[in-house]
């Protein structure tokens, strides 16, 4: 998979450092998960943390963007009727205006709407599929599994069985795993074409990525594309997505938007966060900072820039319960550099940069 | 060493004397909670809780059976701010008649309640564990990692 080896040792240190940092609030930039907090600094509870410091696919907490949020009067988002309509027309020039992917045919997508995080465009996609068969890759975000297992729907992995006309695809690009696109990813598009399946394409990491997307979106499988805020902002908590559609959707998320009933504080803090920053902003700022990490580590530096791939460091010692929040999270091999880029002062102090 | 004791279960007054290494904490009626601060230089430790002082009176018996009894049982050991939990009962009670009772938090005759360990406890807890349910082959490497961690933030702490 990669030339480099990974350093396993150093990187164990780091994420034991990070995790009692958080522990005892020494982080340069505060602010993580409660299911990710350590409650104390005890040994079991930074153990935990240590083994949790570079999952998940959340967003770098820069501080900059940090500073400019915490500076907004949100409030008056609440009196202006607008605000969400505002943001979902100017949303497709922020996105059109970045040079490091290829959206062919973006304009197709006329119907933009409002989604409070992914997750809602997701619940509206496998309430108004049903009684499909949803198909993912392995590796896809986890949390399509782990919802549609406790819900009980028909899925599968397309690994596992060729895809039939009452299925029903989604597939990340840049793919969640690996920060790049999936390799069979044309023969996913070309096979849903052919069979008439829909894929909705989930551009999760786009904003983070370097020269990983190139799409027809022209494409008759392709109707809906979803963008999240939560990996490219921190903003996590604020939901904030946009779905895409190429034709007018009929559900309750749709039903919201028309309504004009969306979330106005966090559509007002989007369509301030997409006047300020470019939309390649994290990449700019932080390749550096990737390669630097990547290289310290022996992490194969993928084209989302805030990923690194390498080995396993939480393999050892590991039982049944080491994925966090679902058995379907099992991502331990991607490397989210985040802490290590929001951290630099800390770790430069602490001579561990 | 920050040492933690919780009793209950605390029947008619009884009294104990808490020693570590040889050192005498404590003196006097069983308290619900014991809280203690003291220096621990030495790698091995003996915590000994004495039950004391009980008299044959103490144990009221009627037609054979106790229907009263000065006594008291151990719940909790928090050492360091470590709970010993399952490990409290690594633990003997040596009774002044002699005889010597595996496992027993219980004090109803006088005598001791012995439990080795050794400093720093955190350590003690893992290894121990590991070599009952051999489940925690890295428990070494990091206790090292928690350790070095903890050492090198505070190169960095305002206190």
């Amino acid at each position: 998979m990669q030339d480099t080896t990974t350093d396993i040792a150093t990187i164990r240190q780091l994420a034991w450092t990070l995790a009692q940092a958080s522990a005892a609030d020494q982080l340069d930039v505060p602010g993580e998960y409660v299911w990710a907090f350590p409650p104390d600094q005890t040994f079991q509870s930074v153990q935990a943390r240590s083994r949790s410091i570079f999952s998940s696919g959340n967003s770098i907490k820069d501080p900059d963007v940090i500073s400019y949020v915490q500076g907004l009067h949100l409030a008056k988002h609440l009196l202006d009727p607008w605000v969400v309509e505002k943001f979902e027309s100017r949303f497709p020039d922020w996105i059109s205006a970045g040079t490091r992917y290829k959206l062919h045919n973006f304009d197709q997508f006329k119907y933009v709407g409002f989604s409070a995080g992914t997750q809602e465009s997701f619940i509206n996609f496998y309430l108004f599929n049903k009684n499909k068969r949803f198909r993912v890759f392995r590796g896809d975000y986890w949390w399509h599994m782990d919802i549609w297992s406790k819900i009980n729907a028909d899925w599968a992995y397309i690994e596992d069985d060729d895809l039939r006309p009452n299925d029903i695809c989604i597939c990340s690009y840049p793919f969640a795993l690996t920060g790049d696109k999936h390799q069979n990813f044309d023969w996913l598009v070309d096979e849903c074409n052919r069979v008439g399946v829909k894929l909705l394409v989930d551009f999760i990491y786009l904003p983070n990525s370097n020269n990983a997307v190139d799409i027809d979106l022209a494409a008759d499988c392709i109707e809906q594309i979803t963008f999240s805020f939560s990996k490219t902002f921190p903003v996590q908590c604020a939901k904030i997505a946009v779905r895409m559609c190429k034709t007018k959707p009929q559900d309750p998320m749709q039903m919201s938007n028309d309504e004009n009933i969306c979330n106005r504080l966090s559509a007002g803090l989007a369509l301030d966060i997409i006047s300020q920053f470019p939309v390649d902003y994290n990449v700019t700022k932080y390749w550096d900072q990737q390669q630097h990490w990547c290289n310290k580590l022996g992490l194969a530096a993928t084209k989302v820039v805030h990923f690194g791939l390498g080995d396993d460091y939480t393999s050892y010692g590991r039982t049944g319960q080491a994925a966090w929040c679902s058995p379907f999270n099992q991502q331990q091999n991607r490397y989210n550099l985040g802490m290590l880029y929001e951290n630099q002062n800390l770790l430069k102090k602490l001579k561990l940069y | 060493m920050k040492l933690q004791l919780t009793f209950k279960n605390i029947v008619d007054s009884p009294h104990c004397v808490i020693r570590m290494n040889n050192q005498e904490l404590y003196r006097g009626g069983v308290p619900a909670d014991f809280l203690n601060n003291f220096e621990q230089l030495e790698s091995d430790c003996v915590l000994i809780i004495e039950h004391i002082n009980k008299q044959p009176s103490d144990t009221i018996v009627k037609d054979g059976t106790i229907i009263r009894d000065r006594s008291f049982e151990l719940d909790q050991i928090v050492i360091d701010g470590y709970d010993l939990e399952e490990l409290k009962w690594t633990s003997e009670f040596r009774a002044q008649d002699g005889a010597v009772y595996a496992s027993c938090l219980f004090f109803g005759p006088n005598g001791e309640f012995v439990l080795k360990f050794s400093n720093p406890v955190l350590r003690w807890l893992l290894k121990t564990r590991h070599e009952k349910n051999n489940n925690d082959p890295h428990w070494e490497e990091d206790y090292n990692y928690y350790q070095q961690a903890c050492k090198t933030l505070q190169q960095i702490s305002p206190q």
